[in-house]
């Protein structure tokens, strides 16, 4: 039984008073700032502007260009890793031995800094003496590409970083989704005489369902919301190719210093995961009434 | 051997092919990291390239270690704002999710809506006013700087943790306690929390790895090498450097990475749970 008492406030008085003055009331702030125009070095105060604010931001090339890399990068990113975190959990619920340790070797990056993951990577493709690039010579004979120098390359090079540091999350709820799969429908599913892709198709993607709008969720989210690799990679070049949205906002107000215009393209990428979200969530059931 | 046994051999051994292959890619920077940690530099930056060093030298270690002190302050950074931040978080979650699991009140959609707000939300938002925030309080580049930000921030899937970890014990065992005359606030801390571990073990392990590889905050907040953390710290030592510097990062990146290993490797039962628990799918 559950009881009512004064006293339970009292036991959570302390989280939300720090969630109130980190989460709640900044989130309030910023959103009265992406309606101003306040240069943090220059300006006293912030000053009203309307939506003048997020008018500049959307006009502004490298905003454009930011906006485009979010979706050269991310339809890829999404692609991959959501099959793949996909594949395997499946192949890890089909053996017997060596789970743990198998299982562990995909989870071990998700507990690596993304900063320093990135340093390690830079090293892998260091021109003269990184391992891909003397293989590449090797193996290849001829001159390896200049990974992060070329813009038509820097943003594509960070989809399989990016994959390996977000696979974890994805593939452990796949996991917990395929274990939950009672066992009495792949019993139906042989009676009916249902062969493996039988099975697969009829028994256990469907049954995923829910699990693939958290993980394509999931997905989404940290695509538009990666920040470090550009940050320690490329600074968003070269040429601006690596520009990402939330790269893009931290620019706006930190290195620039426009606190306004920050919290405006800020807003338009929180606005983006929720649009992103929830259409992803909708096609996704769409799909399971369909094959009801 | 017939040609169906081999057929089912094959369809056996194929799930290992693939899941070696992942997991060898997987693993392989980090041992690529390691290997290169302990080769002296001739062999780092010599043709032709060493796989396996061929003289093992903790000399970069000791470099590392004994000469470069900003190193040393940064690992002593991270390790006072991932200790406090992560002791706070516990007590107040254990506190918390006390009342989110036995009390009736509107909570829960409060609660619900923190978490999305701090998953979904892009953190720059509140990263904005609370630079200008720490600003005038006179907190940027101070510990109490990023420890008070990052409890708020794990706080959410902390209290989600925990408030699961207090819906499993049964009402039956605070009605003992009841009888026996202790009042509520020793009912919760002498019989609830202690059967709350499990779940405390959780939560440590997942803040503990949040906040040692926080990154946008710290860059942030921090601009006075001092008091910089690890993840930050690190790249600050690359940009120093200049390029070709792996020798000396590339140990300093292993001793930041040991104290979360040491973690993981110590809490390995509850890494799946945890996992789980911290995207908002804390069991009922």
């Amino acid at each position: 039984m559950r009881e009512r008492s004064w006293t339970a406030l009292l036991y959570l008085a302390p989280a939300v008073a720090f969630m109130g003055v980190f989460i709640a009331y900044p989130m309030l702030w910023s959103f009265y700032l992406s309606f101003t125009r306040y240069n943090y070095v220059y300006d006293p105060r912030p000053a009203w502007a309307g939506l003048q604010t997020y008018r500049d931001v959307l006009q502004d090339p490298v905003f454009q260009t930011a906006l485009q890399n979010q979706f050269k990068f991310g339809i890829p990113f999404f692609t991959i890793a959501f099959a793949l975190s996909l594949l395997v959990a499946f192949t890890l619920t089909r053996i017997s031995r060596a789970r743990t340790p198998l299982q562990l070797a995909v989870i071990l990056p998700m507990i690596i800094p993304p900063s320093l993951g990135a340093i390690v990577f830079l090293w892998l493709l260091e021109p003269g003496f990184g391992l891909v690039n003397i293989a590449w010579r090797t193996l290849l004979h001829t001159r390896p590409p200049e990974w992060f120098l070329s813009p038509a390359l820097a943003l594509y090079v960070m989809v399989p970083i990016f994959v390996w540091e977000e696979l974890a999350f994805p593939m452990v709820i796949f996991l917990a989704g395929l274990q939950t799969i009672p066992a009495s429908l792949y019993d139906a599913a042989k009676v009916d005489g249902a062969s493996f892709w039988g099975e697969l198709r009829y028994v256990t993607l469907p049954s995923l369902k829910p699990t693939m709008v958290v993980a394509s969720v999931y997905l989404i989210t940290q695509s538009l919301k990666m920040f470090d690799l550009p940050y320690v990679l490329t600074q968003g070049g070269p040429a601006n190719a690596t520009f990402t949205l939330y790269y893009y906002a931290w620019t706006r107000a930190f290195k620039f210093y426009e606190m306004g215009q920050g919290a405006a393209s800020a807003y338009i990428t929180a606005a983006l995961i929720v649009l992103f979200s929830a259409a992803s969530s909708a096609l996704l059931s769409e799909r399971r009434e369909e094959a009801a | 051997m017939t040609r169906a046994a081999q057929g089912g051999r094959a369809r056996r051994a194929a799930p290992y092919a693939f899941l070696i292959a992942v997991a060898a890619t997987f693993v392989f920077p980090l041992v690529w990291l390691l290997l290169t940690s302990v080769k002296p530099e001739r062999e780092i930056y010599g043709y032709p390239i060493t796989i396996l060093p061929r003289h093992v030298t903790l000399a970069n270690y000791l470099y590392v270690v004994t000469r470069l002190a900003g190193f040393r302050r940064f690992f002593v950074n991270s390790v006072v704002v991932t200790g406090a931040s992560v002791i706070l978080i516990l007590a107040l979650s254990a506190l918390g999710g006390y009342p989110l699991a036995r009390k009736s009140f509107p909570g829960k959609t409060v609660l619900f809506g923190f978490i999305a707000l701090v998953i979904a939300v892009p953190w720059v938002i509140y990263l904005i006013p609370t630079f200008v925030m720490e600003d005038a309080l006179g907190l940027r580049n101070s510990w109490l700087g990023l420890i008070l930000p990052y409890v708020a921030l794990n706080l959410p899937w902390a209290l989600l943790i925990m408030r699961a970890a207090f819906i499993a014990i049964p009402q039956e065992i605070v009605d003992a306690a009841r009888v026996d005359g202790a009042g509520e606030f020793q009912t919760w801390l002498r019989v609830l929390v202690p059967l709350t571990i499990p779940g405390l073990a959780t939560t440590f392990l997942i803040v503990f790895v949040f906040i040692w590889k926080e990154f946008l905050y710290a860059v942030t907040l921090m601009t006075e090498s001092q008091w910089q953390t690890l993840p930050v710290g690190i790249i600050q030592i690359r940009a120093e450097l200049q390029s070709l510097a792996f020798n000396i990062l590339s140990p300093t990146i292993i001793v930041a990475l040991l104290p979360i290993f040491i973690v993981f490797l110590l809490l390995r039962n509850f890494v799946m749970g945890g996992i789980l628990g911290a995207g908002g799918f804390g069991k009922e």
